[in-house]
């Protein structure tokens, strides 16, 4: 791990009218660590990967990724996010995303050798053809997954994972992000999945009503006080 | 770092054409043909209709005299004012939820991306204002015997351009959540302004032309239309001018949206699909509302809370309504409007049975608390009334507030001379019956709760037309019992109305005798109601 931030958060604070659903949020992720999330509903996690990834503006504070705004295209091209909830095109078969990816983030020569080696990986090759309409929930979040990780990206932003994921795919993804790691990307993600965060997460960031109530190694702090107080192992 | 849009878009429009099915094209392509074959079909019989009705000097001089003119600078305002309302929560630049994702996700160029759904807003705005232009041009044809190539045009152009200005506009009310804020704020103004042209007299016919740009748009129609303005290609340039200020300032901004923005919109168009889908108007209603709601805030007025324990659904459903100005609002424009109009003309019976309906959804305007509990009849045994009692509670509120909108009504009515001696006294006694009778038959269909998987079903078995009649029967059940209860005391009073006193005084007494009975029954029927399944 080395020690320069790939990923910072600045002062993040952000409001929904008068509800304040993230306070004052400073946080740095290396190249090669990864940073768990933990907290109950509504603590701010989703808000925070939300913001990180571009998809909320917030009220005060800055996102910086590999030295650039989020605003930037430059900083987008950076970041891979995987919302909680699949989000794809209808009409477009399961390969059909990933060369959408490739295309859209300037993938020239080699997309499609990596597009069947991810396929192969996460057991979608079967599948490729097939268009979300035709896909259970979990395929649906496989097919999501690649779609992060088949682009270059220094930072990746997950939201739930693994939700909808069987233990065999539970246990790709967990070796996908691993060597994610090892090839220096930072991973931000949040998760109730505490066994899978453990065998990941380098730090854990407890977050409670918008706030950062305890930070530190990813066991300290899940062993800690502050965790076993609000419940959280 | 930002990498070209056009490779994307290519790839993304050809994999997905060619997905679409022969079926689908056909279907789209049938549907087109329809919509186009069935709209000439419709201005032609609508204008061989128009002009061979019995002479209508009347009708022609009241649009050369000035009529044109308002309703013309209503007509286009009211459209502006619906292109940037729809523009808060929707407007011409909407992406999809994928296309959030995936495209703006990605280090595309985001005004790129922008730019060619905003020129396709551009387009239609312009092409449904070249429509409403034809209607219009179709109407005075037919009422005016003007030439016909020089009013097609001016009917034509004017409102076509102020289409794509008013979607500019919308998009720069799209593009900025401070000018959004303001806009929701600053609607009424632009209603009144709308009502003021439309109701005003000789003066307003004058200064409408010069009014803004929706008198720009029509000064040249109504040179056409043989009205007087020499001025028009003054107008008509200042217009063009205007409208290519806003369309190139909005192509400027085309990069400043926030995803934030545009991804609010996502998710709101795909709920939106969920509901019409299923038929579900209601549903796409309150989508609407609630996007609305959240960029305003939710109003956070309190009331004290009663000590009687049946007033507890009414202080409920009061709170509710406080909180949401806009039903009171709408129940007062569309109860107000229906009683304004029968009180101007009394003999007219279609206008009698429309001023019903519209006063009818005035009334199931305020009964939205009921049906949030028909929605979700489970949480109601939280309460510890039978289903019938708790039903009869809500209507309490919504009884009271539209009394005190007729008695409003009814006093607006007396002081604009359209009512008067006795008449006023028998209107103020009636608020409160036909005020029940309103909301009583709205309560009827309120508590069916929402259009179930086995209705959709049985529709879709029915037909191409069995199906929608169907769907339809559910939304016309309201409107119908309506009718039946308040249009035979209405008729009984148009009647008694040209006999001697003492006929009157009977079909006084014989209409609320019917209004009584027919009440009772209503109440006995909601009083025996059980949750729905």
């Amino acid at each position: 791990m080395t020690e320069r931030p790939v990923l910072q958060l600045r002062g993040l604070r952000r409001t929904y009218g008068e509800v304040v659903a993230l306070d004052q949020l400073d946080l740095e992720v290396a190249h090669g660590e990864c940073v768990a999330l933990v907290g109950h509903n509504g603590s701010g996690k989703t808000t925070t990967l939300r913001l990180v990834a571009g998809l909320l503006e917030p009220t005060n504070g800055d996102v910086i990724v590999a030295g650039d705004n989020m605003r930037l295209d430059r900083a987008r091209a950076a970041l891979a996010f995987v919302p909680d909830n699949p989000l794809l095109y209808g009409d477009l078969t399961v390969r059909e995303h990933l060369e959408l990816i490739g295309l859209a983030h300037g993938m020239g020569g080699g997309l499609d050798d990596r597009v069947t080696g991810l396929l192969d990986r996460l057991d979608l090759t079967g599948r490729q053809e097939f268009l979300p309409g035709q896909l259970s929930r979990g395929l649906r979040q496989k097919t999501q997954l690649a779609c992060a990780l088949v682009r270059p990206f220094h930072v990746i932003v997950l939201d739930e994972p693994v939700v909808g994921l069987d233990p065999p795919s539970q246990q790709t993804l967990h070796e996908l992000l691993h060597k994610a790691k090892q090839d220096g990307a930072a991973i931000l993600l949040s998760t109730h999945q505490l066994p899978f965060a453990a065998g990941l997460a380098d730090r854990a960031v407890v977050l409670h009503e918008g706030r950062v109530v305890e930070e530190g190694p990813f066991r300290a702090v899940m062993a800690g006080a502050e965790a076993a107080r609000l419940g959280l192992r | 770092m930002s990498v070209p849009a056009a490779p994307a878009l290519t790839f993304l429009r050809a994999r997905r054409r060619a997905h679409r099915s022969p079926q689908q094209r056909s279907d789209r392509f049938t549907g087109l043909y329809t919509l186009g074959l069935y709209a000439a079909i419709g201005a032609w019989i609508g204008f061989h209709v128009l002009r061979q009705s019995p002479a209508r000097g009347g009708s022609a001089d009241w649009l050369t005299g000035g009529g044109l003119a308002r309703a013309g600078t209503a007509a286009l305002l009211l459209g502006l004012l619906a292109t940037v309302r729809y523009a808060t929560w929707q407007g011409p630049v909407v992406f999809s939820e994928p296309d959030i994702h995936f495209l703006l996700g990605a280090p595309l160029p985001r005004a790129e991306l922008v730019r060619g759904r905003l020129a396709r807003g551009l387009l239609l705005g312009g092409g449904l204002g070249a429509l409403l232009g034809l209607s219009a041009f179709v109407l005075l044809e037919a009422e005016l015997g003007a030439a016909a190539w020089p009013l097609l045009a001016a009917a034509l152009l004017g409102p076509a351009v102020f289409g794509v200005l008013a979607t500019a506009l919308g998009w720069m009310v799209e593009s900025s959540a401070g000018r959004t804020r303001a806009l929701l704020r600053a609607s009424p103004l632009l209603l009144a302004a709308a009502v003021a042209a439309g109701l005003g007299g000789g003066a307003a016919a004058s200064l409408a032309p010069w009014s803004g740009p929706w008198g720009w748009a029509l000064g040249p129609l109504l040179a056409a239309a043989g009205g007087h303005d020499p001025a028009w290609p003054i107008q008509a340039g200042l217009l063009a001018a205007v409208t290519l200020a806003a369309v190139l300032a909005g192509w400027r901004e085309a990069g400043s949206i926030t995803v934030e923005q545009l991804d609010r919109r996502a998710g709101i168009r795909t709920g939106l699909a969920a509901n019409l889908f299923t038929a579900d108007l209601r549903g796409a209603a309150l989508l609407r509302r609630q996007a609305v709601l959240g960029l305003v805030g939710t109003r956070r007025l309190r009331l004290r809370h009663p000590r009687r324990r049946w007033l507890a659904l009414p202080w409920r459903d009061a709170l509710s309504l406080m909180r949401t100005p806009g039903r009171a609002g709408w129940a007062l424009v569309l109860c107000g409007g229906g009683a304004l109009g029968v009180a101007a003309a009394p003999d007219r019976k279609v206008l009698a049975a429309a001023a019903i309906v519209a006063a009818y959804l005035g009334a199931a305007q305020l009964l939205e608390p009921l049906r949030g509990e028909a929605d979700q009849p489970d949480a109601s045994r939280m309460l510890p009334w039978r289903w019938g009692d708790m039903v009869l509670l809500h209507t309490v509120t919504p009884v009271v507030a539209l009394t005190v909108i007729g008695l409003l009504v009814t006093a607006l009515a007396a002081a604009l001379g359209l009512l008067a001696g006795t008449a006023v006294g028998m209107a103020l006694g009636a608020c409160p019956l036909v005020a029940a009778a309103l909301v009583w038959s709205a309560a009827i269909p309120s508590q069916r709760g929402r259009l179930g998987p086995d209705q959709l079903m049985t529709a879709s078995l029915m037909g191409e037309v069995g199906g929608p009649v169907y769907l339809l029967r559910w939304a016309a059940t309201g409107p119908l019992l309506a009718l039946v209860v308040l249009f035979p005391p209405v008729l009984m009073l148009q009647g008694a109305a040209v006999g001697p006193p003492p006929r009157a005084q009977a079909a006084i007494t014989n209409a609320v005798f019917f209004l009584v009975v027919a009440l009772a029954v209503e109440v006995a029927w909601l009083r025996s109601r059980h949750p729905p399944a």
